[in-house]
């Protein structure tokens, strides 16, 4: 809304915001008129501006290699527990199983049953304890593959 | 309703403009709620420069900048489902920011008056012996020994006078966003940089005065 009433000096809290375009544009308007009048006014403006303008602004820029840093170092940051995907990671462990159930199936029987292999070598029972070992590791896989499976489907 | 303001007014508060358009910042904030990292590491791509550099000024050194806008960046991430859209994404990221940096800068003046208390008078003064991060050319540029008097005024500000001003005079926040972010009256943030400038001038002057 245009004002009638001219301005007979403005105060410098007027002049700074002016300055800052934060009046609204029927004051801006006024000022701008009384400005170009008063000269007393308009050297108070250039005073604030020249004042203003000594304030230090710039900032050395980032490189693009300095921000990549500093994304990844955020990144990194993040909660943990957030991060994995828990669908995957139940189908990446029940596959883990599935491969070792596969490698000892195929392994002979008769490391089962001690009496029923020829032992030539005591390397040949060391062997054996360490498939039987294997075998009571998978066990226990084995025992939590359901577990797994539950987990891998409720995604 | 694009809210795209540049305002490049040559005279003061330019170059403000959000970073991102309204839209693409609601999808973002939409993939980061549903746990979308790769849409999180997007908005801080497209967001760290300008906050780093205005972290930077507010607390005058590069790796206290840097870690306070980690730690918003973070924040923002833990709150995101909280988020409930009231302001845009870029406000919000400016509160957290400004609020870390208000307690960085209330917490280092507190340092300074505890050392200053418990010396002795033969002691030298601190204030001039401290290391003043903004007086390092290596990273500030200054323009003469004005520029660099009024970069230590602004350090002297009361931290509320401080924020308005860099909001106002660095980041082109209009005053209305600034009373947002600091969660002021407008007539507050009005009253803040009033104050702001009046002391700079008088400090320049008493500068000159004392050249001449």
């Amino acid at each position: 809304m245009t004002r009638d009433v001219q301005l007979t000096s403005c105060p410098t809290e007027q002049l700074i915001l002016f300055h800052y375009a934060e009046l609204d544009e029927g004051d801006c308007r006024q000022v701008e008129q009384h400005v170009q009048q008063c000269r007393a006014c308009r050297a108070e403006l250039s005073s604030l501006r020249e004042v203003l303008a000594q304030v230090p602004t710039a900032v050395p820029e980032l490189t693009a290699g300095e921000l990549q840093r500093f994304s990844s170092r955020v990144m990194q940051q993040l909660p943990r527990r957030q991060r994995f995907n828990r669908p995957v990671l139940g189908w990446a462990l029940a596959g883990a199983v599935a491969v070792l159930l596969a490698l000892n199936l195929n392994a002979p029987v008769e490391t089962l049953i001690p009496a029923q292999v020829s032992m030539p070598m005591p390397m040949m029972a060391e062997q054996e304890m360490v498939n039987q070992l294997e075998l009571l590791q998978n066990l226990d896989l084995l025992e939590n593959l359901d577990l797994l499976q539950q987990l891998a489907s409720r995604g | 309703m694009a809210r795209s303001r540049c305002r490049i007014d040559g005279q003061g508060g330019c170059g403000y403009a959000l970073w991102m358009d309204e839209n693409t910042e609601k999808i973002l904030l939409t993939q980061i709620q549903n746990g979308d990292e790769g849409s999180f590491e997007a908005l801080v791509n497209a967001y760290s420069a300008r906050l780093i550099g205005m972290a930077w000024r507010m607390v005058g050194n590069r790796e206290d900048g840097e870690d306070l806008v980690q730690e918003t960046f973070l924040r923002m991430y833990k709150n995101i489902a909280k988020f409930r859209g009231d302001s845009s994404l870029s406000t919000w990221l400016y509160r957290i920011l400004t609020r870390l940096a208000i307690d960085h800068l209330r917490r280092q003046k507190l340092k300074q008056k505890i050392f200053f208390l418990r010396n002795t008078e033969d002691d030298l003064d601190p204030l001039e012996q401290a290391a003043d991060p903004r007086a390092n050319p290596g990273e500030i540029y200054l323009a003469g020994e004005a520029g660099r008097k009024l970069t230590k005024a602004l350090g002297r500000l009361p931290v509320r006078q401080q924020m308005v001003f860099n909001l106002r005079h660095h980041e082109g926040l209009p005053l209305k966003e600034i009373a947002g972010v600091l969660e002021l009256e407008v007539g507050t943030v009005k009253a803040h940089l009033h104050r702001a400038v009046h002391f700079l001038r008088k400090e320049l002057k008493d500068l000159q005065g004392g050249l001449s």
